[in-house]
């Protein structure tokens, strides 16, 4: 659940999805999933001469499990930020009184990462 | 359902759409909603494009497409590889349906730029285009097989399965 | 209308269906449930190198095993036509029973009703198996 909430933070800035058949698709980030299927808007192939019918796809569905790499700006990664929310993952910190479990831990992390 | 050839309405329509993926935030089947009645492109597993028109899918991200074609893309002639496509071949296969783990990519297909790739490539018949595909498949099959052999004397594994050939 | 939907309506129709390993089975649909899971009927299988065809008469899949199915073109039509039917048969009954005023003779006509539902469905299929079996005779 926190690389989804990671991938949500990473919404509308520019990607590059290096799938497993070694294709590298470069987009702005739309939309991700819990399988972390993506959404990638105004899409560009690096190696647009071995994929020239992509030219006229603008978005594009990638499902998640064909990804290998996701290539990010490091200007886009707040690290100190991701470090705490790793450390203070769900399962180190009990879930505070009266409030459902599922939900504490989603919103520990959204709390950490200011979504 | 409409024909997907309104690009001015779909246009416009693009903001509610967004507000109804908000709604439904961050499932695989929102992300698929834009796409419905429109003409996309579809890349599965086993390497196969396909181009037809979205008409309905579920939370497996399930694809219905009609008039469907599949098209191979080939190098130049006696090329061996798939790297710069000269040729290509298609046929018209209809009705598809396709479980949704055997898909790799999807995207909506701009109907008015469609073509434009295929203008200086050679149009070749579809049979060919198929059997040359397969004898290159073959042999790839053939190296991963070789390879995935020695990785493994080795102590190494990769995880090449037949079907992966996008 | 979600795919498997669709599917169930290509019943005893004939479809195309290819497996993860290339293996592709021709045949008429005769049930699919909703893992896909499908039994075909008087099925030709064709082997993944398209170089062994063997004649089937009744087949099961297990639909983890599916790449993707190729339905007849008139299927998207037929399974509209059915959702309309559909529709109108409950929207019909909805406004029948909203007209009622609610008591016990409602719930008996209501009753009725259903069972009458029920007979149409069989004879509905009773017609179209006629169909398909005339349909077949006319193609041989």
């Amino acid at each position: 659940m926190l690389f989804f909430s990671f991938f949500k933070t990473l919404v509308d800035q520019e990607v590059t999805v290096e799938l497993k058949n070694d294709m590298e698709i470069k987009g702005v980030l739309k939309s991700v999933d819990q399988y972390l299927n993506l959404k990638l808007d105004n899409i560009s192939c690096t190696n647009d001469v071995k994929y020239p019918h992509l030219n006229s796809v603008k978005n594009l569905f990638i499902r998640g499990s064909t990804v290998r790499y996701i290539h990010l700006n490091p200007n886009s990664v707040d690290c100190t930020l991701l470090q705490d929310a790793s450390r203070r993952g769900p399962w180190f910190k009990p879930p505070s009184k009266g409030c459902p479990l599922a939900h504490t831990k989603l919103q520990c992390i959204i709390d950490r990462l200011n979504i | 359902m409409s024909a997907p050839n309104s690009r001015s309405i779909s246009d416009g329509s693009s903001n509610a759409e967004d507000l109804y993926l908000e709604a439904y935030a961050f499932t695989t089947a929102a992300a698929l909603v834009g796409s419905v009645d429109r003409k996309i492109f579809l890349l599965l597993r086993d390497g196969r494009n396909l181009f037809g028109v979205l008409r309905t899918f579920d939370q497996f991200a399930n694809l219905v497409l009609q008039d469907t074609t599949e098209r191979i893309y080939l190098d130049a002639e006696g090329s061996k590889s798939l790297e710069k496509p000269a040729r290509f071949g298609e046929t018209y296969r209809g009705v598809f349906m396709v479980r949704g783990e055997n898909v790799v990519m999807m995207g909506a297909v701009d109907i008015d730029h469609e073509d434009e790739h295929l203008e200086v490539l050679q149009n070749i018949p579809f049979e060919a285009a198929e059997a040359e595909l397969k004898a290159i498949q073959r042999e790839r099959v053939q190296a991963e097989k070789q390879k995935t052999k020695s990785l493994l004397s080795r102590g190494l594994i990769n995880d090449f399965t037949k079907s992966d050939l996008y | 209308m979600l795919p498997l939907y669709l599917l169930n309506s290509a019943k005893s129709q004939p479809i195309l269906v290819e497996l993860k390993n290339g293996e592709t089975l021709n045949g008429l649909l005769t049930n699919c449930d909703s893992w896909m899971n499908l039994t075909l009927s008087e099925v030709i299988q064709t082997s993944p190198n398209a170089e062994v065809f063997t004649k089937i008469p009744e087949i099961y899949i297990r639909g983890s095993h599916i790449k993707y199915l190729r339905l007849p073109e008139q299927t998207m039509d037929y399974a509209k036509e059915q959702n309309m039917i559909n529709m109108e048969q409950r929207n019909k009954n909805q406004n029948r029973r909203g007209g009622r005023p609610n008591n016990n003779s409602g719930n008996f006509n209501r009753r009725r009703n259903d069972n009458n539902r029920g007979g149409n469905y069989n004879n509905r299929r009773g017609n179209s198996s006629n169909y398909h079996q005339s349909h077949g005779a006319g193609d041989s």
